[in-house]
C-alpha cells in the first residue's frame, strides 16, 4: 500500500469531479472569483457544498486547501506559528497563509464551528484589502488575484451560540444550497453509487420521506451523501433494507422509536 | 431437609377489617364488604396481598372503583396472571382518566372480556405499543399531520385515523405490526390523494341512496389508492398483497378495475365509475382492512378545518404582505394576481411569488398552504381577496385571543398537554395537565426602582463581584499547542533535558476566552401562599438576580407559575429567553402576584421544554418557592412530591440542572429526596432571600 502525500499548495484536482449544477451557482461562483469576492456557501449537511468547491477548484485550475473548522481552532492555527526545531524557533505557515502565498482556493468548512474571535482574522482578507496580517512575523501577506476565500455553514444548525456575525457575513457573496430536485438527486445517486435508476429513485423517495420528519424527532433528514453511501452498499451486494438501515437510519438517529419509524419508511419502498 | 411451605391465606376477619378500612367511603348500611371479603378469601396469600395493595391504590383515586375491583379481582385471577392483572388495572385507570368513572367500571366489572381480548392468540399486538412509531411513519409519508386513535371500526375523519385496539390476524407479532402499517397507510392515502373532496357529500346526496353510493365510491377509491400505493411504495404494496386479501371483482367491473389502476386515475375516475355502476346488480366488495366511509364525521371535520384554514390563511398572508415593502407601492391589494403560488413537483409545496418576485414565506404558512391544497387541490381565488380596507388581517373577527381561549370552553386549544406521574400506579397519566403560557400584565408600580434604591449597597456589591466572574480572557501556560512559545516552560524544559531528563512537549502558551455558556430559567412560585412579605421578598429577589445575570451576561428567562387543577396550569411569561431586560420586563416583575396553587410537576416539565430550545453548555432551572407542591384536586402529599421528583429526574436526564431556593422551614424533610443532598437552599427567613439569592446563584454556576 502506498500513501500519496501532497503538500496543500500542490493539491490540484486533476480529474473533473462529478457535479450536477442545480442553478446558476457555477456562473455566480466564477463571476465572484473573477471579481475577487469571497464566497459563502450555505446549506444542509451532505447536499453537495464541498463537492461544488472541488468542482470549482478543478474548473479554475487552482490548488484547493480545505480547513475543517472546530471549536478549539485558533487564529494561529489558520495563520501560522513558530515551532521549535533543533533548539531554534522556526515559522510555519498555517493553511490560510499557504493558500494566500500560492494563490489557491482556501475553503473553511463549517466556519460557525470556529470561535468568533478566530473568524475575525479572515476579515482583512475578505474585503477589498485582501491582506493577511501575520502579526507574529510583523508582515502583511497581499493576496494575489488567483486567491479566493470560501466559507460554508449549515443554517439548520444555527444556534444562538453558532451564529455567523454580521460583520463576517457581510463580506461575502452567498450561494444557497439545498437538496437537489428529485430528478437531479436520482441522477447523482445513480452516478455516484452505480445503482440502477429504479433503486436510485427509491433511495431518493426514501430520503424525502425522512426529510418530512425533520423537526418531528429528526434533526435532519437523509442527505444526498447518505443516499450515495446506501447506494454503494447496495452495489456491493447488500440487500437494500440492510443498506438503508446501516447507511441512513442508524446514522440519522439513536432513538429506538425513531429508528423503527425510519426503518418502516424504508420498508414501504424496498 | 425442610420444604418451604407457602404462607397460609390471610384470615377472614383480617380481610374484613382491612377492606372495611379501605372501602369505607363506598360502603353503606345496605352495602357491606362481605362479598369482596369472601371472594378474596378464596385466593392464595400472594394474590390476596397484591389485590389488597391494588385496592388501596384505587381507593385513593375512587372508592367505588376500588370496591368493584375488590369484588371482581379474585375472579379475574382465573383468567389473568399477575402481569395481565396489572394491564387490566392500567386499562381501567386510563379509561377513568379519559372517559370517567362509568367507562372505568365497565372495564373493572368485566375482567373476562379483557382476558379474552388480551391474549387469546399468540402474536397479538396492541395499537398502544406501536402508536408513536406509526404516527412518525405517517409524518414521514408526508402531508397533513394525522393522529391515531382506537376505534371500533377502521376509518378516518381526515384528521384522525381510527384503528383497532389490537391486531391478531397472524401468529407473528411482526406481521401484525406490518399489517397495522398497511391499514394506516391505506387511510393515510385517502386523506393524501383526494378521496374526500369538499363537495363529495353534496354530490353523493344526488343519488337515490346516498349511503350506498358512498360505500361504492369508497370501494372504488380504495382500489385506485391500492394501485397507487403499489406504484409509489413497492414495499408497502408487497406487504398489502401478502397480508391482506381483496375479494376478486365481478366480471362486469373488470374494466373499471383496470381504469382505476392506471397511473392517471383520480377521484374523478372513481366518480365516473360510480355513476356508471351504481345501479348494477352486483358490486365489488371493500376488504376489511380498507375500513368504512364515515361521511358525516368526514364532513364535520372538514368543514371545521376549512373554515379555520381560510381564516388563518388570510391572516397570515396579510401579515406577510404587511411586512413586504411592495405593499406600499402596490394599489389594489385585493387583486389576487399579485400573490401567486407555483407548485413544486411534489404537488404539496409551493414557490410563493408576489408580483413576480419570489417570496420566502414563514414555515407555518407553507404548512397551511400544503393543508389547504391537500383538501381543495388549489388555493381558491377568494382566499386571496382582501377583506375590505382592513386588508387580509381578519383579527377583528377573531375573539380567540390567548386569554379568551383559555377562559372559554376550548381551553385546550393551543395549550400544552403534559403527562403527570402517578406514584400509586407507577405510571404516567397521559396528557393529564393542560398548561398555557400567559403574559403577566405590566404594572405601573415603581417596585423595581424602589428595590434598587433600597438595596443600593447590595446592588453595587453584586455588580462588582459578578463583573469579575464574567467571561474574561485567560492565558493558559505550558500547553502542548498554542499561539506563542511559553519561554518559561521552554527554559525549564531545556534545563530538564540538559540534566538528562525527558524534555516536555508542553512549551506553548495561548490566550483562551473563558466563556460562560450558561442559560438559566428562573421559575417563580406565584401560588396563593406567597402573599404579603413573601411576595415582596420574591419580587425583590427576582430584581436582584436579574441585575446579577445582566452583569454576567448569562442568558436567562423568568417565568411565574400558578394554577388550579390539572385543567388550568398557568405559566406566566415575565421574560422569555428571547427578550432583553427592559422597562417592560421590570413592569412585569412588579406585577408578580400571588394567585392560586402549585402543581409543580407540569411546570417543571414545561420549563424543561423551554430550556431544551436553548443551546448552552450549562442549562439551569432555578425554582423559587415557598412551600410544598399542592393543588386543589388532590395533588398533595406523596403524590405531588413523587410527581415533582419524577419531573426533576426528567430534567436531569436532559442535562438540565434543577436547583431550588425555598423559605419553607419544613423543606429539609422533603427537598433532599426531590433535589438530592446539595441542590437546594432553605433560607431561615424570608428577608434573607433578596440578600442571598445572587450569592447562591454565583455559587451554583462557578
Amino acid at each position: 500500500m502506498s500513501v500519496k502525500i501532497v503538500e496543500p499548495e500542490h493539491h490540484f484536482i486533476e480529474e473533473e469531479p462529478y457535479y450536477h449544477a442545480t442553478g446558476d451557482e457555477v456562473s455566480l461562483f466564477t463571476a465572484a472569483y473573477r471579481n475577487r469576492l469571497p464566497i459563502l456557501l450555505k446549506g444542509p449537511t451532505g447536499c453537495g457544498k464541498s463537492r461544488f468547491v472541488d468542482y470549482m477548484a478543478w474548473r479554475l485550475r487552482r490548488p484547493l486547501i480545505t480547513v475543517a473548522c472546530h471549536e478549539d481552532m485558533t487564529a494561529t492555527d489558520l495563520v501560522g506559528r513558530f515551532l521549535i526545531v533543533g533548539g531554534n524557533t522556526v515559522w510555519e505557515d498555517g493553511p490560510l497563509a499557504r493558500a494566500v502565498r500560492c494563490g489557491g482556493l482556501c475553503y473553511l468548512d463549517e466556519i460557525v464551528e470556529a470561535r468568533k474571535d478566530t473568524t475575525v482574522v479572515i476579515h482583512p482578507l475578505a474585503d477589498d484589502r485582501r491582506i493577511l496580517p501575520m502579526e507574529k512575523l510583523g508582515q502583511l501577506l497581499l493576496a494575489p488575484p488567483e486567491f479566493s476565500l470560501i466559507i460554508s455553514y449549515n443554517p439548520g444548525y444555527q444556534s444562538v451560540m453558532k451564529d455567523l456575525k454580521q460583520s463576517t457575513r457581510q463580506r461575502f457573496v452567498a450561494l444557497e444550497f439545498d437538496y437537489p430536485p428529485e430528478a437531479v438527486e436520482i441522477d447523482i445517486v445513480r452516478h455516484e453509487s452505480g445503482v440502477d435508476p429504479e433503486t436510485a429513485r427509491a433511495l431518493v423517495t426514501f430520503a424525502r420521506l425522512t426529510r418530512n420528519l425533520k423537526g418531528s424527532g429528526l434533526e435532519e433528514g437523509a442527505s444526498t451523501r447518505l443516499l450515495v453511501h446506501a447506494g454503494k452498499l447496495i452495489q456491493s451486494g447488500i440487500m437494500p433494507p440492510s443498506a438503508c438501515t446501516a447507511a441512513i437510519a442508524q446514522v440519522l438517529t439513536d432513538d429506538p422509536e425513531m429508528l423503527t419509524a425510519v426503518q418502516a419508511l424504508s420498508a414501504t419502498l424496498f | 431437609m425442610s420444604i418451604p411451605l407457602e404462607d397460609p391465606p390471610l384470615p377472614l376477619d383480617f380481610l374484613e377489617e382491612r377492606l372495611e378500612a379501605l372501602l369505607e367511603a363506598a360502603l353503606s348500611s345496605r352495602r357491606t364488604c362481605s362479598g369482596p371479603v369472601h371472594q378474596l378469601a378464596r385466593c392464595c396469600r400472594a394474590d390476596q396481598e397484591q389485590i389488597l395493595a391494588w385496592v388501596e391504590m384505587l381507593a385513593r383515586t375512587n372508592p367505588e372503583l376500588a370496591f368493584q375491583f375488590a369484588q371482581h379481582a379474585p375472579d379475574a385471577t382465573q383468567w389473568l396472571d399477575m402481569t395481565g392483572m396489572r394491564q387490566w388495572l392500567g386499562v381501567a385507570f386510563d379509561r377513568y382518566d379519559q372517559e370517567g368513572l362509568h367507562a372505568a367500571l365497565r372495564v373493572v366489572k368485566d375482567p373476562q372480556s379483557f382476558a379474552q381480548q388480551r391474549a387469546p392468540e399468540p402474536g397479538s399486538l396492541f395499537l398502544a405499543t406501536i402508536v408513536h412509531c406509526l404516527e412518525k411513519v405517517l409524518t414521514g409519508l408526508g402531508g397533513r399531520p394525522l393522529k391515531i386513535e382506537i376505534g371500533e371500526q377502521i376509518y378516518t375523519d381526515t384528521e384522525t385515523l381510527f384503528l383497532p385496539s389490537r391486531l391478531a390476524r397472524f401468529p407473528d407479532l411482526r406481521q401484525n405490526e406490518r399489517l397495522y402499517r398497511c391499514v394506516a397507510a391505506g387511510l393515510w392515502a385517502q386523506t393524501r390523494y383526494g378521496t374526500f373532496f369538499p363537495e363529495l357529500s353534496q354530490r353523493l346526496s344526488a343519488f337515490p341512496d346516498p349511503e350506498r353510493a358512498g360505500a361504492l365510491y369508497y370501494t372504488l377509491e380504495n382500489h385506485r389508492l391500492a394501485a397507487l400505493l403499489r406504484r409509489r411504495f413497492p414495499g408497502l404494496g408487497r406487504d398489502i398483497g401478502a397480508l391482506t386479501r381483496t375479494p376478486p371483482w365481478p366480471a362486469s367491473w373488470q374494466e373499471a378495475s383496470r381504469a382505476l389502476e392506471e397511473a392517471s386515475a383520480t377521484p374523478e375516475t372513481s366518480w365516473r365509475w360510480l355513476e356508471w355502476g351504481h345501479a348494477a346488480s352486483e358490486w365489488p366488495e371493500t376488504p376489511w382492512h380498507q375500513g368504512v366511509l364515515m361521511m358525516q364525521r368526514v364532513d364535520c371535520a372538514m368543514q371545521q378545518r376549512l373554515q379555520k384554514q381560510r381564516h388563518l390563511f388570510r391572516r397570515m398572508v396579510g401579515k406577510m404582505l404587511d411586512k413586504h415593502p411592495a405593499r406600499i407601492t402596490m394599489p389594489g391589494l385585493s387583486d389576487p394576481s399579485l400573490l401567486t403560488f407555483e407548485p413544486k413537483p411534489d404537488g404539496l409545496t409551493f414557490d410563493f411569488n408576489l408580483d413576480g418576485q419570489p417570496l420566502t414565506p414563514p414555515e407555518s404558512l407553507e404548512h397551511l398552504v400544503r393543508d389547504i391544497v391537500q383538501d381543495l387541490g388549489q388555493i381558491p381565488p377568494e382566499y386571496l381577496e382582501a377583506a375590505g380596507p382592513g386588508g387580509y388581517d381578519l383579527d377583528a373577527d377573531s375573539s380567540n385571543t390567548e386569554l379568551e381561549v383559555w377562559q372559554g370552553v376550548y381551553h385546550e386549544e393551543g395549550a400544552f398537554l403534559y403527562d403527570e406521574w402517578d406514584c400509586h400506579r407507577q405510571d404516567y397519566r397521559k396528557g393529564w395537565c393542560v398548561l398555557r403560557e400567559l403574559p403577566v400584565t405590566p404594572s405601573d408600580e415603581p417596585f423595581v426602582q424602589e428595590t434598587l434604591t433600597r438595596y443600593a449597597g447590595l446592588v453595587r456589591h453584586i455588580r462588582r463581584s459578578f463583573e469579575m466572574l464574567r467571561g474574561g480572557e485567560q492565558r493558559l501556560k505550558k500547553q502542548d499547542r498554542g499561539d506563542e512559545v511559553d519561554w518559561d516552560a521552554l527554559v525549564e524544559a531545556l534545563v530538564e533535558a540538559r540534566s538528562g531528563g525527558e524534555m516536555s512537549n508542553r512549551l506553548f502558551q495561548r490566550i483562551e476566552r473563558q466563556q460562560r455558556d450558561v442559560a438559566t430559567l428562573i421559575l417563580v412560585d406565584m401560588s396563593g401562599s406567597t402573599k404579603g412579605w413573601v411576595n415582596d421578598a420574591i419580587r425583590a429577589s427576582v430584581v436582584l438576580l436579574s441585575t446579577a445575570l445582566e452583569v454576567l451576561q448569562d442568558r436567562y428567562a423568568i417565568y411565574g407559575f400558578s394554577g388550579m387543577t390539572r385543567k388550568r396550569c398557568e405559566f406566566m411569561r415575565i421574560k422569555p429567553f428571547t427578550d432583553a431586560y427592559s422597562v417592560d420586563v421590570e413592569r412585569r416583575i412588579a406585577n408578580i402576584r400571588p394567585m392560586e396553587y402549585t402543581r409543580m410537576g407540569v411546570f417543571i416539565r414545561h420549563a424543561i421544554h423551554l430550556l431544551e430550545t436553548v443551546e448552552a453548555r450549562i442549562r439551569l432551572l432555578i425554582i423559587l418557592s415557598d412551600g410544598k407542591p399542592e393543588d386543589y384536586d388532590g395533588y398533595r402529599g406523596e403524590y405531588s412530591l413523587e410527581d415533582t421528583r419524577k419531573a426533576l429526574i426528567e430534567a436531569r436526564q436532559r442535562d438540565i440542572h434543577p436547583f431550588c431556593i425555598t423559605i419553607d422551614q419544613e423543606a429539609q424533610a422533603y427537598l433532599p429526596r426531590l433535589y438530592g443532598p446539595s441542590r437546594f437552599v432553605v433560607l431561615p427567613s424570608v428577608d434573607l432571600l433578596p440578600l442571598k439569592i445572587s450569592e447562591i446563584y454565583r455559587k451554583i454556576t462557578t
